[in-house]
């Protein structure tokens, strides 16, 4: 595993936002019957979660941000990079942190790009992030982290449907002369890549019209090619064989130990899961350092670390903590840091108004199609 | 972590425990189609957890999802189940 050390970079606030459209186990019972949704909620500890109609990534992401830098107090033009990590961009391109640097008024001298990952996302991010802090030069950051999966479960599969929730994240990061350094354990197994994906809808295999056929997969599962495929026991082995691992890996890294540990913020992949996880690491049944935040949310993918923070952290509000964040899942993609959190801006998840959003895709659209001028329209098909 | 071994009833126990059956309800001979609870997903992913907990083994999903009765879930896991 790779480890990277950052000193100087100090976290100044996160903030979580999930759309106000709830889904419960009961509209699931519908489908999938009493009896065997009550067996799937014991495993995941979701009965609720937040799936949106209309928000896109960059908007959960932008309504985070926005509270986040004006609670923080700072200057747009003081940010010199915009991070956002998603599997769910908003258009397949421009890059989504382009279309917020433009939306929320940033600089255009900010360094703006997007990260494909989705579990492992969020402590990606802030390697990324804090890594470029370190070299000096710039000096404010603002990560953005969420995904919009509810939207990627075949409505037939009980595996995702009542697991996948939507939301989104903003942290900020700021070089600080006096900041604990933080720790990053970083590693990737692409032949997991078979075991959770959606196989249709990138430029290798456009969506045609047939990607969108609900067919009998080898799972039993109703699904077609837009939707995510997700194999349950390859992500629980690939989890037991490389959480726990990578875990004690960082925590030694950081010369800490387990009882200076705080508390443990991972991917919230399932209640299930994080037990499981809890168990290798030998940790007492239900310890509290150990932070659920499934109920009310569910896994929303690169959000779902910041949601459990600002679900679950508000002491962080106030003394320093020690904690071991972890992502891991799609890709096989894992990373995890030890950081010293606080005090810092971290209130409770906000929820945004499920509203469609007319304008940006409505513009790009008409640009594209409207012809001012009189301009030829295309060229012919020969090239000429 | 050590490797443990557990009696065939506290196996059979497992099994009961993992599908929400009363202790005793596995008998050892079955196919798993023929248990009073659906042997599925959910209890395969509980099955290689709870494995994992008991031997400190790591069992494939495929090398799970390919087996037909208790006893050759039980194979799986040979070296610890002793009588």
């Amino acid at each position: 595993m790779a480890t990277v050390r950052v000193e100087n970079v100090a976290v100044r606030g996160i903030v979580s936002a999930v759309p106000d459209r709830e889904k419960t186990w009961e509209q699931d019972a519908e489908q999938f019957g009493v009896e065997e949704m009550q067996r799937v909620i014991k495993n995941l500890g979701v009965t609720r979660r937040c799936v949106a109609e209309h928000l896109s990534t960059a908007d959960l992401c932008q309504a985070s941000a926005e509270n986040l830098i004006a609670k923080l107090g700072w200057d747009k033009a003081s940010i010199d990079v915009l991070i956002l990590v998603t599997q769910t961009p908003d258009y397949p391109s421009p890059a989504t942190a382009c279309l917020v640097q433009n939306r929320m008024g940033l600089p255009t001298s900010v360094i703006a790009f997007d990260i494909n990952l989705g579990c492992s996302g969020y402590t990606y991010g802030l390697m990324v992030a804090a890594s470029m802090l370190a070299g000096g030069k710039l000096k404010r950051a603002i990560l953005l982290a969420g995904d919009t999966i509810g939207r990627c479960a075949s409505p037939f599969d009980r595996a995702t449907v009542p697991l996948f929730g939507d939301g989104g994240s903003a942290t900020a990061l700021e070089v600080s002369p006096n900041a604990a350094p933080i720790v990053f354990e970083g590693g990737t197994d692409g032949a997991g890549g078979i075991h959770l994906h959606t196989v249709a809808g990138g430029a290798k295999h456009p969506t045609r019209p047939s990607d969108h056929d609900l067919t009998l997969r080898r799972d039993g599962v109703m699904r077609s090619n837009l939707h995510t495929y997700m194999n349950g026991a390859e992500v629980l082995t690939f989890a037991i064989q490389s959480v726990p691992a990578m875990v004690n890996s960082v925590v030694k890294a950081a010369g800490w130990s387990e009882p200076e540990i705080d508390g443990y913020l991972f991917h919230q992949a399932s209640r299930f899961m994080l037990r499981n996880i809890g168990r290798l690491l030998r940790l007492p049944p239900n310890s509290p350092k150990l932070v659920m935040a499934l109920e009310g949310y569910g896994n929303t993918s690169s959000a779902s670390i910041p949601v459990a923070m600002n679900d679950q952290l508000e002491g962080l509000n106030d003394a320093p903590k020690r904690l071991v964040l972890a992502g891991f899942g799609i890709g096989w993609s894992w990373c995890a840091a030890a950081v010293q959190l606080g005090p810092l801006y971290l209130p409770p998840v906000l929820r945004v108004p499920d509203e469609p959003r007319i304008g940006e895709f409505e513009r790009m659209k008409e640009h594209e199609v409207s012809q001012p001028g009189d301009l030829p329209l295309h060229a012919s098909a020969d090239g000429t | 972590m050590a490797a443990g071994t557990v009696t065939r009833a506290e196996f059979l126990a497992t099994i009961d425990d993992i599908l929400d059956l009363p202790p005793g309800t596995v008998k050892g001979d079955e196919n798993l189609k023929e248990l009073p609870a659906t042997w599925d997903s959910l209890a395969i992913v509980s099955y290689i957890a709870a494995v994992n907990g008991l031997f400190g083994m790591v069992l494939s999903g495929e090398k799970v999802k390919a087996t037909r009765t208790v006893p050759e879930l039980m194979a799986l896991v040979a070296p610890h189940v002793v009588d």
